[in-house]
């Protein structure tokens, strides 16, 4: 499904944080969206979802986004798993809430099937305080996956990852993507991580952005880390947003 | 199995410090555990039954009450902010208040019957749980709600799949603080206005200078609390079995 934003204002307390954000992203595509701290990345994906008043115009093809009526996925990056519910209740649960607690044979499949593909099956009845770190971020992008999502928002979602798990994160995410792509919003404040997932990127000042075209966009995903393209491209990015990052 | 023996061993060591407190003492006010024990046939001729089943019945109904009342006040002050603006000062002021103090006035009001007792208690207990439950409610991480939201739930499956798991947790700990006061403030209220409960039967034992069955008594009151505990315990273990690490 296609995402369009238009005139997206939002306020946080008394502060302005969105201010007349317009940007697409088209359907199956990537868009990273990138800022420091405090530049409205999460307020972005709370206007979206309706968790915050907003002002604008926010659809999914022609319909206007609400959770009620559309499959939205969020992972944050706390992952915002419950606690009182297994690593398998979890990743069922935006399933069961939207089909009132009952799950046909199917749906019930498509929960095994992205457990067992993320390599979580065998924590199916733990519970969330006993996973890693790793883990838990795990069962929240099958959470995400298994439910077939219209919209995909990562929040951070890779943030807390220690480099080693953040790689294998990745992999499993570009291979869950690859195999049921979906229209997804990338937000990070790492730039490395923009380049490597996202077809195109939002840079997030002081509420407003334009969206720009990644150079890598054209390499696959599963390669594009390793291009020899890649570091320059980062290096390039840097050099962009870092004056305005530090002001 | 390693429970049990520790347990047990607790128990034998309390008994020899006793022991060993009677034997020190050599009064009949501290009779020796051998002695209390020998006293427990008599117990079923005090009718011992009849006083345990008025003790349970009262402290039954008072934690009844305490969560009757207490958990949707304690949820209420979180999840409805407006309301919870006027009632958690009031919380605030009252919980330190030491009520026990208003005994006399409980018992002028409701009489010297079951329902004075049961008032007191709840009254005692029913912070407690007011204040565990909003404790718990608000550590529900904001992630939670937020992701049951953007599933698109409705209220009710907000409260069912995070308020009330989070305010069951609440419950389970304010009720392990309450057991313990609950029963000493039993024990206070039944000193007066009844024949029946543990409370009364020890004093009444005291009063007629009958040391052993007076100790049985305590022993038994002691063994209730123990064994309520344990049931708490049991229930916890299977409630709140996401907490354990």
């Amino acid at each position: 499904m296609k995402l369009t934003v238009a005139g997206l204002t939002a306020v946080r307390g008394d502060q302005p944080v969105l201010a007349d954000l317009s940007f697409a992203v088209p359907d199956r595509g990537i868009l990273a969206v990138l800022g420091p701290s405090g530049t409205g990345k999460t307020t972005l994906i709370d206007a979206l979802t309706r968790q915050l008043p907003s002002t604008g115009d926010c659809r999914l093809d022609d319909a206007p986004i609400d959770p009620r009526h559309q499959h939205l996925a969020v992972v944050p990056q706390d992952y915002g798993l419950l606690p009182w519910r297994t690593v398998a209740q979890n990743v069922a649960l935006p399933l069961k809430v939207s089909q009132h607690h009952r799950l046909d044979a199917a749906q019930h499949q498509a929960v095994a099937q992205v457990m067992a593909a993320l390599g979580i099956a065998e924590l199916a009845k733990r519970y969330p305080n006993r996973l890693s770190g790793g883990q838990q971020q795990r069962v929240a992008l099958a959470r995400a996956f298994a439910q077939a999502p219209d919209l995909l928002m990562l929040d951070e979602a890779f943030s807390a990852l220690d480099p080693v798990v953040k790689a294998r994160a990745y992999q499993l995410f570009i291979s869950q993507w690859q195999a049921r792509p979906v229209t997804t919003l990338l937000i990070t404040h790492d730039l490395e991580e923009a380049l490597a997932l996202g077809d195109a990127l939002l840079i997030l000042h002081h509420g407003q952005g334009q969206v720009q075209a990644n150079p890598l966009a054209k390499v696959p995903l599963t390669t594009r880390r390793e291009d020899a393209r890649y570091y320059p491209a980062v290096a390039a990015l840097r050099q962009e947003v870092e004056a305005s990052w530090q002001e | 199995m390693a429970r049990v023996t520790k347990t047990l061993g607790a128990l034998l060591a309390l008994n020899l410090l006793w022991w060993l407190a009677a034997v020190l003492v050599g009064k009949p006010v501290l009779p020796t555990p051998l002695t209390v024990y020998a006293a427990f046939p008599q117990l079923l001729a005090h009718q011992i039954g009849w006083h345990l089943y008025f003790s349970l019945y009262r402290l039954g109904w008072s934690l009844v009450w305490s969560a009757v009342i207490g958990i949707p006040l304690g949820i209420l002050i979180v999840r409805a902010p407006r309301f919870g603006a006027w009632v958690d000062p009031v919380v605030y002021l009252t919980y330190p208040l030491p009520k026990i103090a208003l005994l006399p006035v409980v018992m002028l009001l409701a009489g010297l019957g079951d329902s004075a007792k049961i008032i007191m208690i709840t009254m005692i207990t029913v912070f407690q749980i007011i204040i565990s439950v909003r404790d718990a409610v608000r550590q529900v991480p904001a992630g939670v709600y937020k992701q049951l939201r953007v599933a698109g739930a409705n209220r009710w499956e907000l409260f069912r799949d995070a308020t009330w798991p989070a305010s069951l947790a609440g419950v389970l700990t304010a009720l392990r603080l309450a057991l313990g006061t609950a029963i000493a403030t039993l024990f206070f209220t039944e000193v007066y206005g009844t024949s029946y409960g543990l409370g009364y039967f020890i004093m009444d034992e005291w009063n007629r200078l009958d040391y052993p069955l007076m100790y049985a008594g305590i022993v038994v009151l002691a063994a209730v609390a123990f064994a309520l505990f344990a049931v708490l315990n049991a229930v916890e273990r299977r409630v709140l079995r996401w907490q354990q690490v």
